[in-house]
């Protein structure tokens, strides 16, 4: 955390290397929460210019990560506030919790390189169909790779709440693709 | 350990986030219990799927250049974006409450002082002019007369105290 030692002094180099280490990383959040790669590059944006600014407001250099996703979760509530990003909404869920959108049966065509493709497809509808309150975490902790304490430091809630959100957005995603773990 | 709570904590051991004692307890129940490691196999083999085929989306070439184009010198932190921090808020607020009330103290001190000093004259001048007011009835003695021409004096000192004539001025008492 040396990098934002003296990016809080007003070094920019350490500051580009802080931007390069984890724009993509919050990138893909935003993007995962919005669904535009447009929207999130922009959201992007604001987070760094936001943490440019407010990095001297950072108490403990070793918690920039949460404090990061956390300007960026702001962000993305903000936009979420303004215009709802275009996803399925936890209405659009069945009584199981299923996603009223249909997943393609990727089984059937034999093709690897279309196969993968419809697997993209396969997880990001499935992401998508989660509910906001577990994609979020679920995208934090199965994607992100962030400990379940950074999560409940970024989301604002506590330690076995995050967990228990957690292990339900797992089973759910679980749910959604089990037709195609053998594949 | 019984399997329902292994289910429960399931995803934590997956995750990595229970504590060494608790893996090890976990770890020996999915060994032991087949509907347990059936559970957990598919669960790691739904985590493997959407870790390897989810879509990452990259920044778009130039975007530090365009970030920094828009962090010029004029958004870089100043030392007044200190009294602007939240958490320091209370402090700040409490010590511009600390300073106006020392320059109320002071200047309600200062005030008192001029009080203290008007009161004091103010007292003396009475005193003076009341023992002037004796003095001029006793003009016709000679102890009378050295009293008032010595309070004349002392007037004389006042800027405030016009000063007029003694009775030997006056041309009609000749």
């Amino acid at each position: 955390m040396d990098w934002v030692r003296k990016a809080k002094k007003g070094d920019i180099g350490s500051f580009q290397r802080l931007y390069e280490a984890f724009a993509r990383r919050v990138l893909n959040f935003i993007f995962r929460m919005v669904n535009s790669a447009e929207e999130a590059e922009d959201l992007t944006q604001e987070t760094f210019v936001t943490v440019y600014q407010k990095l001297g407001t950072l108490k403990e250099n070793d918690r920039f990560e949460p404090w990061l996703f956390r300007i960026a979760r702001n962000y993305i509530y903000q936009r979420y506030r303004a215009r709802p990003p275009n996803m399925v909404s936890v209405e659009e869920l069945d009584e199981d919790g299923q996603p009223v959108t249909q997943i393609p049966d990727v089984r059937k065509n034999p093709d690897e390189s279309y196969q993968e493709r419809e697997l993209e497809d396969v997880v990001e509808r499935t992401i998508n169909a989660l509910p906001e309150k577990y994609r979020e975490v679920f995208v934090l902790s199965a994607i992100q790779r962030l400990s379940y304490q950074q999560i409940a430091e970024i989301v604002g809630r506590s330690l076995p709440s995050v967990k228990t959100d957690i292990h339900r957005a797992r089973l759910a995603v679980r749910r959604q693709v089990k037709d195609y773990l053998k594949v | 350990m019984d399997c329902r709570k292994c289910a429960e904590d399931m995803t934590a051991f997956m995750d990595g986030e229970i504590s060494p004692s608790h893996t090890a307890l976990m770890q020996s129940h999915i060994d032991a219990c087949p509907a347990c490691a059936e559970e957990y196999a598919s669960l790691r083999k739904a985590a493997d799927l959407v870790q390897n085929h989810h879509r990452y989306v990259d920044l778009t070439p130039g975007s530090w250049n365009l970030l920094h184009a828009r962090i010029g010198p004029e958004s870089r932190p100043s030392i007044f974006d200190f009294f602007l921090i939240r958490r320091w808020s209370p402090v700040m607020a409490m010590a511009l409450a600390g300073l106006a009330l020392i320059f109320g103290l002071w200047s309600y001190h200062r005030y008192q002082e001029s009080e203290r000093a008007l009161r004091s004259y103010m007292a003396e001048y009475i005193r003076v002019r009341e023992a002037r007011t004796q003095a001029y009835h006793l003009t016709s003695t000679r102890e009378g007369r050295a009293r008032f021409e010595y309070l004349d004096l002392r007037d004389e000192e006042n800027p405030f105290v016009v000063v007029h004539g003694t009775t030997e001025d006056n041309p009609f008492r000749k």
